[in-house]
């Protein structure tokens, strides 16, 4: 009687038919809602005071053998139920290190108590968790539709977290405070299963709507944009000024700065798309995504060998203007000594080849896979060594990269062969190559098409609308799904590029007053540190003093390297290959006082022909790509004028390409 | 190959601990910050490739030839610890140190080594963990001129701030302290100071007068603390080996690991928090009696004067009580001699030497089999190093830390430090 009541409290009144005592669907829950297997307590590698529980529940029957059978079942008392450890641990009726995460007087507490009294069953139905419905937006209801069809609320054994505690809270009951403006997730997890219920809170005032905009809509990128906007009550920053923009658009769609002839050129007739169109046209489009592929893959001669890094390299920077699908396919299924088995000659290790195939082609990280399903993940562990298992017989060899007749890999849980499987359940190829079957799966995902056009549009503007740009995930979800969605429609860089550089939202000034804490929306151009490849070539484009590379013709640049392993200690202490680097003291001291710029001052001498207003000008135009304003023009023909001229004129260079103007794109 | 069940290793560490009879309560209890931790200063010389424990500080006599090798252990200052023969001056000092020679570890692989020893975690696919040193400059936290954590001549993978932001990473000084005329990287003024300052000024007037890019507070401490270090005269003065006395830099011998250790030991004079001095040529596939003796110059007779004489000017200067003192590399190598008169890769046994700061003196923990190839009594774990290190250190090793994606991680995941080593 007392158990049917509890049972009708778990399902808080609805109408569904009980789960009974189930383990899996009503005892687990419970457990992962107390914290009992996370990883800092029971669900550690280790367990914890010598009770070990799966990460999150993910192992159901392991988990029931842990609280049943282990320890000669210590944990129960099959006697008297109710006095059972795990009962009287969690409610602190006996010492407990996690202490008090069950209360007694507690609902949950009760449940787990019946579930006790019922003789620890396992398994009480055949009943399947399929899909979470979250609703509300200051309280969130949690309903879970089981295999059967109906909904239970299961809000009080559900997870609550918040993607941005800066813009909302919940409560582990779900209630959720707004915090700030902005829009964010509530990310719902249960069972296994999660859920993302958006929340937002509008940047204007109440009753005063901004509008949004400030430039007209270009096409479906600010659509999208101007409906976020529109929604979340933020008004966007001017369009950017024509010097701004010429600098940006360089840097972004070539990875360098115009020349002081070209900045002259385009601020006498500004036509912006024209622009565009004829960057993408030029090689250096080609030499700036080829480095940006490469930087993708990793190609470096250390693991590949110097021809094989130059073939990769060579063969990626002619893919910049091939559809994406193809690329990949090509790079997945290459064989023998074609170029593009670079991919294979990074590592030898299925897993890892797994791991860089999610992460180059998916966005996705699925490492922690290997040892454990991601807690609340969809991409789980048999997914990780089914995937493995398909590459699992990739060798390098004397006739080059070739699938081999044998090789598995091993799933530890068991210890037997991973089977070659697709996360959709398709079983793989076992006797031919397994790959073309791995190949056309990736490039069906949507996922596939949109990591690489969230990975484009994070590179130019400054934030993936899913960041970080190599995390999707279900908890993760886009700021701006139908942009995402519309964005990944188109399939070759050339179009990816032009359509955002074209866009209103990458022609922006930067932050205003008003709109300043969006970080998401696009309602202002973010600035982005250069990247190192790309400021040491500023550099060199600004002075005219070219770089030298080992092993590479007179005047190649360092986009053009196609290698992460050539020695350059100024690349290596601006964060080559490094993505996100932050900078630090070396590079600072280094810009300040080394190599990277003292020899190359000697760039003013030619300079110095020019009479104080045009050696400045130019100076400005070379670095900054605008010229300068009437009190910049001012103070530095003063500041010539003192003299002495020459070395005023190098330090004003020093200064400038160390400015905090210089070495961002803004 | 076999194995040591961790369970075992980690049974047998709380059964020798002092407070045995506490059980499982005692790793809690020592996981606390010590309240008495000595050390305000860590030196770790970094002996990269892995040195043989077997021809260093666990001589096997006994074994036979394809074991124990061409070297003869000679009597240290501890009643009843030998070490090797080229160490003539390192064993005279052994009474300052602590020696563990039960150190075992699965890893075999020299970043997977570098990465469990420099860190006290295992490496994980998913998170790369902060070296001990950047841990040390994070606690110790900002607001002074030299860099808090240094790497001589230069860093090694896996010695740096992992999922902790750069300010944590190591400051390399990029050159060679040996070398004639060492400078550090970068540090001198390519133009006389008074036009740096113009130059200075300069930029402050470039960035005052754009108004296009927001001012970063990052970007400014940064620029601020390369400026001080510039222009401060007790950075430049600690770096500078020509202020040492001939005959000390000649006790420390003139190898580049000689002259790395007396700029650890200025350093930490100067205060900074953790120094890690790295020295090549360790990995002995290879004649490795040679290398080690008489090799050009022999690692042995390099090592033994730098060591010796970095833990006795630390003594004498009265600095050893507030230093800690750690030798240590990838791992140990294999007991037996391979074809080509070299050992292996060996992480099931290996030791490690501490001094100075919170270590007890004279200690010696742990022994190996007859053989050197696994430990026969107590056991220990890299982490338990690590705790070791930051127990000196008065770092609470429970303490939790945030990485970027929010992932909350302990300084320690496990390990507790070893009682029989410290004071």
């Amino acid at each position: 009687m007392l158990l049917a009541i509890t049972l009708s409290a778990f399902l808080q009144g609805s109408e569904a038919p009980s789960l009974g005592l189930d383990f899996t669907n009503v005892v687990l829950p419970i457990l992962t809602r107390s914290g009992c297997n996370a990883a800092s307590c029971h669900g550690a590698a280790l367990g914890q005071g010598g009770f070990r529980l799966s990460l999150f529940g993910n192992d159901p029957e392991a988990d029931h053998a842990a609280i049943t059978r282990d320890l000669s079942g210590r944990r129960i008392d099959r006697a008297e139920r109710s006095m059972s450890l795990v009962l009287r641990k969690p409610s602190r009726q006996l010492p407990h290190k996690g202490g008090r995460v069950l209360p007694a007087d507690g609902e949950n507490y009760r449940t787990l108590r019946a579930w006790a009294e019922g003789g620890f069953p396992f398994r009480e139905n055949d009943l399947r968790l399929v899909r979470l419905d979250v609703r509300g937006t200051e309280q969130l209801t949690v309903n879970a539709v089981y295999s059967d069809g109906i909904a239970r609320d299961v809000t009080h054994v559900a997870l609550f977290s918040s993607n941005d505690d800066g813009i909302a809270d919940v409560t582990p009951e779900g209630a959720v405070t707004l915090r700030g403006s902005g829009e964010t997730a509530i990310m719902v997890r249960f069972g296994g299963h999660v859920a993302a219920q958006r929340v937002s809170r509008s940047f204007a005032a109440e009753g005063e709507r901004k509008p949004a905009g400030g430039l007209p809509l270009k096409g479906f990128i600010d659509a999208h944009i101007g409906r976020a906007l529109e929604r979340i009550g933020l008004e966007a920053s001017g369009e950017a000024r024509d010097d701004v923009f010429l600098r940006r658009v360089f840097l972004d769609v070539i990875g360098t700065l115009p020349s002081s002839g070209e900045a002259r050129a385009f601020l006498e007739k500004p036509d912006r798309n024209r622009l565009i169109e004829d960057l993408i046209a030029r090689p250096e489009f080609d030499a700036y995504w080829g480095y940006r592929l490469d930087q993708l893959f990793g190609v470096g001669s250390k693991r590949l060998g110097g021809k094989e890094a130059a073939a990769f390299h060579a063969w990626l920077r002619g893919r910049v203007r091939k559809p994406w699908a193809g690329t990949a396919n090509a790079v997945l299924t290459a064989s023998g000594f074609e170029p593009e088995t670079g991919f294979y000659r990074l590592t030898g290790d299925p897993k890892e080849l797994s791991e860089n195939t999610g992460r180059i082609f998916l966005g996705a990280r699925w490492q922690c896979a290997q040892c454990h399903d991601h807690p609340f993940e969809r991409f789980r562990q048999t997914d990780y060594f089914g995937l493995a298992a398909m590459l699992a017989r990739v060798r390098q060899t004397d006739s080059g990269i070739v699938h081999f007749p044998r090789g598995e890999v091993t799933f530890p849980k068991t210890g037997r062969d991973a089977v070659p499987v697709l996360p959709d359940g398709t079983p793989g190829e076992i006797e031919n190559d397994r790959r073309p079957m791995l190949a056309g799966w990736v490039t069906s995902q949507p996922q596939f098409r949109q990591a690489f056009a969230n990975r484009v549009w994070a590179l130019i503007m400054g934030r993936g609308l899913v960041h970080p740009a190599d995390d999707f995930r279900a908890s993760n979800p886009p700021a701006l799904p139908d942009l995402l969605e519309d964005l990944s429609r188109l399939e070759t860089l050339p179009e990816l590029v032009g359509a955002i550089a074209r866009s209103a939202a990458y022609q922006r000034a930067g932050a205003a007053e008003w709109n300043r804490a969006d970080d998401r929306f696009y309602s202002h151009f973010r600035p982005k540190a250069l990247d190192a490849e790309v400021l040491v070539d500023a550099i060199a484009a600004a002075t005219g003093i070219p770089d030298a590379y080992q092993g590479r013709p007179p005047g190649t640049r360092a986009i053009e390297i196609g290698d992460f392993t050539v020695p350059s200690y100024t690349l290596d202490v601006c964060g080559r290959n490094r993505p996100g680097f932050e900078g630090s003291l070396s590079q600072t001291l280094h810009l300040l006082n080394g190599d990277a710029v003292q020899p190359k001052l000697a760039a003013v001498e030619p300079l110095l022909l020019h009479d104080d207003s045009r050696l400045v000008e130019e100076l400005y135009l070379r670095t900054l790509s605008r010229l300068p304003s009437k009190p910049e023009a001012e103070h530095w023909a003063h500041v010539l004028e003192a003299g002495p001229r020459g070395e005023a004129a190098e330090d004003l260079l020093w200064a400038l390409l160390n400015s905090r103007e210089f070495t961002t794109c803004h | 190959m076999p194995l040591i069940p961790l369970t075992f290793t980690r049974r047998k560490c709380i059964q020798i601990g002092a407070f045995s009879f506490l059980g499982i309560a005692t790793r809690d209890l020592l996981a606390l910050a010590r309240p008495d931790a000595r050390a305000k200063s860590c030196i770790v010389v970094w002996l990269n490739g892995g040195p043989s424990h077997i021809d260093t500080f666990d001589l096997k006599p006994d074994a036979p030839r394809e074991i124990r090798g061409e070297f003869t252990p000679i009597d240290s200052s501890v009643d009843g610890l030998q070490v090797c023969e080229h160490l003539s001056r390192t064993a005279r000092v052994m009474d300052r140190c602590a020696l563990v020679r039960s150190v075992t570890s699965p890893e075999g692989n020299h970043d997977r080594a570098t990465h469990y020893m420099l860190t006290g975690w295992r490496p994980s696919p998913a998170l790369v963990y902060p070296a001990l040193g950047s841990v040390a400059a994070k606690e110790a936290g900002a607001g002074f001129d030299l860099p808090r954590y240094i790497a001589i001549p230069s860093e090694i993978p896996y010695s740096g701030a992992g999922y902790l932001t750069a300010a944590f990473e190591p400051f390399s000084i990029g050159s060679n302290p040996a070398k004639e005329g060492y400078r550090v990287r970068d540090l001198d003024l390519p133009v006389p100071a008074s036009r740096f300052e113009r130059r200075r000024g300069m930029l402050k007037t470039v960035d005052d007068l754009s108004r296009l890019v927001e001012a970063s507070a990052s970007r400014d401490a940064g620029l601020e603390q390369a400026y001080r270090l510039i222009s401060s005269k007790e950075a430049h003065a600690a770096f500078d080996l020509s202020r040492e006395k001939p005959e000390t830099r000649a006790r420390f011998g003139f190898s580049t690991l000689g002259q790395s250790c007396l700029l650890a030991r200025r350093l930490v004079e100067a205060g900074v928090k953790f120094v890690t001095v790295n020295d090549d040529g360790w990995d002995t596939h290879q004649s490795i009696f040679k290398v080690l003796s008489t090799g050009f110059p022999g690692k042995l007779p390099e090592l033994d004067m730098a060591f010796s004489s970095l833990v006795r000017d630390l003594d004498e200067r009265g600095l050893l009580d507030s230093t800690l003192v750690v030798l240590m590399g990838d791992f140990g190598r294999t007991p037996k001699l391979n074809s080509l008169g070299g050992r292996d890769h060996w992480p099931r046994a290996s030791s490690v030497v501490l001094a100075g700061g919170g270590i007890r003196r004279g200690a010696v923990h742990g022994t190996t089999d007859a053989t050197g190839e696994l430990p026969a009594t107590g056991p220990v774990e890299p982490e338990d190093i690590a705790a070791t290190i930051y127990s000196c250190l008065g770092i609470d090793f429970a303490k939790e830390y945030r990485t970027p994606q929010g992932r909350p991680v302990k300084v320690l995941g496990r390990g507790s430090v070893i009682p029989e080593v410290l004071l």
